[in-house]
């Protein structure tokens, strides 16, 4: 792929391609950990060595471009899924004082939906933080207190209340990082 | 006409030292971030759980519940370093973007 990269700089510097066709060349870039060994040697040798070719210098540029893309692009449907499944799920949890059986259905749609959000999340690429939030939440936070109210019937009110709140500040927490992805 | 290697070097040059303020900048406040967000978080989780336990200890929660309420807690703090490992990358990413203009901007008015 840098290889790929320097050959558009070269095409680009004599004039045998446009500069939107070099731009659109550099869109799309994946770092790799080739491109980290790259640059540590390219920034070796600069450091090192008197620099005798300007042409190091544009390698490193080229090189620094590699890290444009090392996150997971904005994933809209994923966001305005978590934001509704946050909101089902939390009230879901807030009814967990009461006898399981009148929401059995409901739970078991909400966990299922939860399950389709953590495979998605696993199929971004460059997403591995999310996805791994996301499989924390539902085997760890989610799972085991719907486990809990399915065996128990009906949970104890303060249990509820704390849970809610952990399972809202983890969904926050995961909402956070969709953003972060928004601003770039 | 081909561009001579000097001239490149010319224009790295003015642009070089932008670039590292840039980072510089980037680097510095992800640090105080970094130590506010691991003392807000360690607050937070001490304070989680002495609540835990003294719900405990009142007879307000039984020993499942409370081995429930930790094993999640835990869990949300997991989450939560994982999202902020997550926006870190995407700060680097936005970071790189500025590098880029900067970088392509410069470059490409030589040709």
């Amino acid at each position: 792929m840098l290889r790929a990269m320097s050959c558009y700089f070269a095409l680009l510097l004599p004039g045998q391609i446009t500069r939107s066709g070099a731009q659109k060349c550099f869109t799309g870039f994946r770092f790799t950990p080739f491109h980290l060994v790259f640059m540590v040697y390219e920034q070796h040798c600069l450091f090192t060595r008197p620099v005798r070719h300007a042409w190091t210098l544009l390698a490193v540029f080229v090189a620094v471009l590699a890290f444009a893309s090392c996150s997971a692009a904005f994933d809209k449907v994923g966001y305005e899924q978590a934001t509704n499944l946050k909101t089902a799920v939390l009230s879901l949890m807030d009814q967990a004082s009461k006898p399981y059986a009148a929401h059995g259905v409901e739970v078991e749609r909400v966990r299922t939906e939860l399950k389709k959000s953590e495979e998605r999340a696993a199929l971004i690429k460059n997403n591995k933080e999310v996805a791994a939030a996301w499989r924390e939440l539902n085997n760890q936070v989610v799972g085991p207190f719907f486990s809990k109210w399915q065996r128990d019937n009906a949970l104890n009110p303060v249990l509820v209340q704390e849970s809610v709140r952990i399972c809202s500040n983890s969904f926050d927490a995961i909402l956070r990082a969709e953003e972060a992805k928004k601003k770039r | 006409m081909p561009l001579k290697d000097d001239k490149i070097l010319q224009v790295w040059n003015t642009i070089s030292s932008d670039i590292k303020q840039l980072v510089a900048e980037v680097v510095k406040s992800r640090r105080a971030y970094y130590e506010r967000l691991v003392r807000d978080l360690h607050e937070q989780m001490q304070g989680d759980a002495v609540r835990y336990t003294r719900l405990l200890s009142d007879g307000d929660l039984t020993k499942d519940d409370y081995e429930l309420l930790m094993q999640s807690r835990f869990a949300q703090l997991k989450i939560e370093l994982l999202a902020e490992a997550s926006i870190s990358k995407s700060k680097f990413d936005e970071i790189a973007g500025k590098v880029l203009r900067i970088g392509m901007t410069a470059l490409l008015a030589l040709i």
